[in-house]
């Protein structure tokens, strides 16, 4: 049972892992050295967050 | 609720980015150079019922259209519908900054001009009338100094105040577009035009100074006083070593390296330990405990315990951009640079390459000319970036304690100097042609912005975390397992397992170099994945953590206890860390690689010359060092 909790916790982890990279995959982006290193937006998507309630609104 | 578009444009370096951040909350980078800003980016802010958005173009000196920037701001000003377009200029150095506002009227832009950095411009001794300098060109005229919310909230209340349909150019600067109009519509060679219409521009510019600026009181400035000594022909080299010096002393001896070897005690030793004591007594089955214990602690921890050089390092590199000292290395670096085929403008990119190699091959958009964008991103991953420098920490700390910052620094060199080798053999073979010419302007001294500064350091060493929570934990776990089994299941001897055979493949090439184990071999394939993978697949298969925890005092001990010593020699060890430096660049880079070169011949040009050339330098290093009796 010890065993399989473990498991469970590690399959869980490495879902996420897999997941966040399989993302940074598909979009082309990467970690790298973050948003600053990269001169925001320019590789991926830190550029200025729109708040909802203006993004609709233009 | 009503809607507000702005633009702001301006030079480079004026302090577009630290206005559009205030007035939108972005945290932007803001550099100190050319290119920091090389595509456009919007924000958004909401003031008296108005949602503004705010565009943040490029800086550019000219709207030309010859450089990749200049494209972006000339398509979008004219092909959009933007309420208001702000010209951001450094009133201290306001003559140069109006070359690029009489160019935008010229092209029938309205402007708001943004007297920016009026504090420096009043320390310099810069008395600009405001009155005046709106009647002299006909278009509002705003003042600020950059970082102040009061400055924000003026802003704030001009963008929706002002209605710019009531401005018209003043008589001279209708008379500046008349004469324009009539030279390019002469007779004349297009170069003659061109300067006709330049002297044309400092013409008008002249005429709008002696109207409204005062410089009788200028005086040599401070930034000019310090540059008499650090951008002095003779002594900015040794400075500039100096200063890299005093960065890796800090980062590796007095304060990076202490806290690392702590916290890889702490991880490695103490957590494993703890870990594997506490799920063994849990009942968990002893392949689990080892696969959490000699897989992921062992291999994210091996590559976690790093973080405290990482932070230390791109503090120090951060204040010193702050400080305005980086673009001078840009500056100083031009003279080397164009000798071995590149241009000062392509340093920026590269230094960006000391963080990572990714956003550094995106940079080089930045660069005018094809041959140097090229070159540029064909050289950048020759660099030390952050996730080597756990490569090189490792290895330094553990074969050359005593000399841990001069070996890493060593590293680093070999690294530059590797990047303008290459540089000069593409310029020589592959890309040849001109390159563009390198104006660079050099910004003010400044004490650096504390915030910015802790910002910047933690947005670099969050992208680390990430990895290694990420991508490294997966790793971790792959190689672990290709560790453990081979095709008959469970295997309890490492060197009958996946990795020794992929490893022992890969090994083969390397025994002119001296590092020809498998365990070398699969950490060298596992770096393609990610160069911290290298520190973590080592990590696993030397066993960080399976030591006495009484014998142990830190982790290049508790390495040495577990096998290194007896796998690498130090000619071998240094040997390794060069070709770590030097070879095939990790997958992300690659990638990014392809999609800014244009293709995958490119990609696949970039991983086998760079490996080629990591094995032949590698040999030289090992033969040469073997001959001299380095051992």
């Amino acid at each position: 049972m010890a065993t399989f909790i473990t498991g469970a916790f590690v399959c869980v982890g490495l879902y996420f892992a897999l997941r966040h990279v399989y993302r940074n995959f598909r979009s082309g982006t990467s970690d790298c050295a973050g948003c600053r290193g990269c001169s925001g937006g320019s590789c991926h998507h830190c550029a200025a967050e729109i708040p909802d309630n203006l993004a609709r609104k233009g | 609720m009503a809607t507000l578009s702005v633009a702001l444009t301006g030079n480079p370096n004026t302090g577009k980015s630290t206005i559009f951040n205030e007035l939108t909350g972005a945290r932007q980078k803001i550099g100190n150079w050319p290119g920091v800003t090389v595509d456009k980016k919007v924000g958004y802010t909401r003031y008296k019922d108005r949602a503004i958005s705010i565009v943040d173009l490029p800086g550019t000196y000219s709207v030309n259209a010859r450089s990749p920037e200049e494209q972006i701001v000339i398509d979008y000003l004219m092909n959009n519908k933007i309420d208001l377009v702000m010209d951001v200029v450094d009133s201290s150095n306001i003559e140069r900054n109006l070359f690029l506002t009489v160019q935008l009227l010229e092209k029938g832009i309205p402007l708001l001009i943004d007297l920016n950095m009026q504090d420096e411009a009043e320390r310099r001794g810069v008395h600009i009338d405001v009155h005046k300098l709106e009647d002299a060109i006909g278009m509002p005229v705003v003042t600020t100094v950059g970082r102040s919310k009061k400055s924000t909230q003026k802003l704030l209340d001009v963008f929706t105040s002002t209605v710019m349909s009531k401005y018209q150019p003043s008589q001279i600067v209708k008379d500046h577009i008349a004469k324009v109009e009539a030279i390019e519509a002469g007779v004349g060679t297009e170069e003659e035009k061109r300067e006709a219409i330049i002297e044309a521009r400092y013409a008008l510019i002249d005429q709008i100074m002696a109207q409204a600026v005062d410089l009788s009181n200028v005086g040599a400035s401070k930034s000019e006083k310090i540059d008499h000594y650090l951008a002095n022909g003779f002594l900015a080299l040794p400075i500039f070593l100096l200063i890299l010096y005093a960065v890796f002393q800090i980062t590796f001896t007095w304060i990076g390296q202490p806290i690392a070897d702590w916290l890889a005690d702490l991880i490695t030793v103490d957590f494993y330990d703890w870990a594997g004591e506490a799920l063994t007594a849990a009942g968990v089955e002893d392949w689990m405990v080892s696969l959490v214990t000699d897989g992921i602690i062992a291999g994210v921890g091996a590559v976690l315990s790093f973080v405290p050089l990482i932070f230390v390092l791109f503090f120090c590199l951060s204040f010193l951009d702050g400080t305005g000292y980086m673009a001078r290395i840009a500056f100083l670096m031009d003279p080397i640079m164009r000798a071995c085929g590149l241009t000062g403008k392509g340093v920026m990119p590269l230094m960006m390459g000391f963080g990572c190699g990714v956003p550094a091959v995106m940079g080089a958009r930045a660069l005018d000319s094809e041959k140097d964008r090229m070159t540029s991103i064909l050289v950048t991953p020759f660099l030390t970036c952050g996730a080597k420098l756990p490569i090189m920490a490792l290895f330094a700390a553990m074969f050359f304690p005593d000399n841990a910052a001069n070996v890493v620094f060593a590293m680093y060199i070999i690294g530059v100097v590797m990047a303008i080798v290459a540089a000069k053999l593409l310029g020589g073979t592959i890309f040849k042609g001109k390159g563009s010419t390198f104006l660079l302007e050099l910004p003010p001294y400044r004490i650096p912005d504390m915030k910015t500064v802790l910002l910047e350091t933690w947005d670099k060493g969050k992208g680390y975390l990430v990895k290694a929570g990420t991508i490294i934990f997966a790793a971790s776990v792959f190689i672990w397992f290709l560790s453990s089994y081979n095709f008959d299941g469970p295997t309890e001897e490492m060197s009958e397992s996946f990795l020794a055979t992929l490893g022992g493949w890969m090994s083969s090439l390397f025994y002119l170099q001296g590092f020809a184990t498998w365990e070398a071999g699969a950490a060298i394939i596992s770096g393609i994945l990610a160069k911290e993978t290298v520190v973590s697949t080592i990590g696993i298969l030397y066993g960080a953590g399976d030591v006495d925890t009484d014998e142990i005092e830190d982790t290049a001990e508790t390495m040495m206890q577990t096998g290194m010593f007896t796998a690498f020699t130090s000619l071998s060890a240094f040997t390794f860390m060069v070709f770590s430096q030097l070879y095939t660049p990790c997958v992300t880079a690659l990638g990014t690689i392809k999609k800014e070169a244009g293709g995958w011949k490119w990609m696949f040009f970039s991983a086998g010359y760079q490996f080629a050339i990591a094995w032949v330098v590698a040999l030289l290093v090992y033969q040469i060092g073997s001959l001299l009796g380095f051992a």
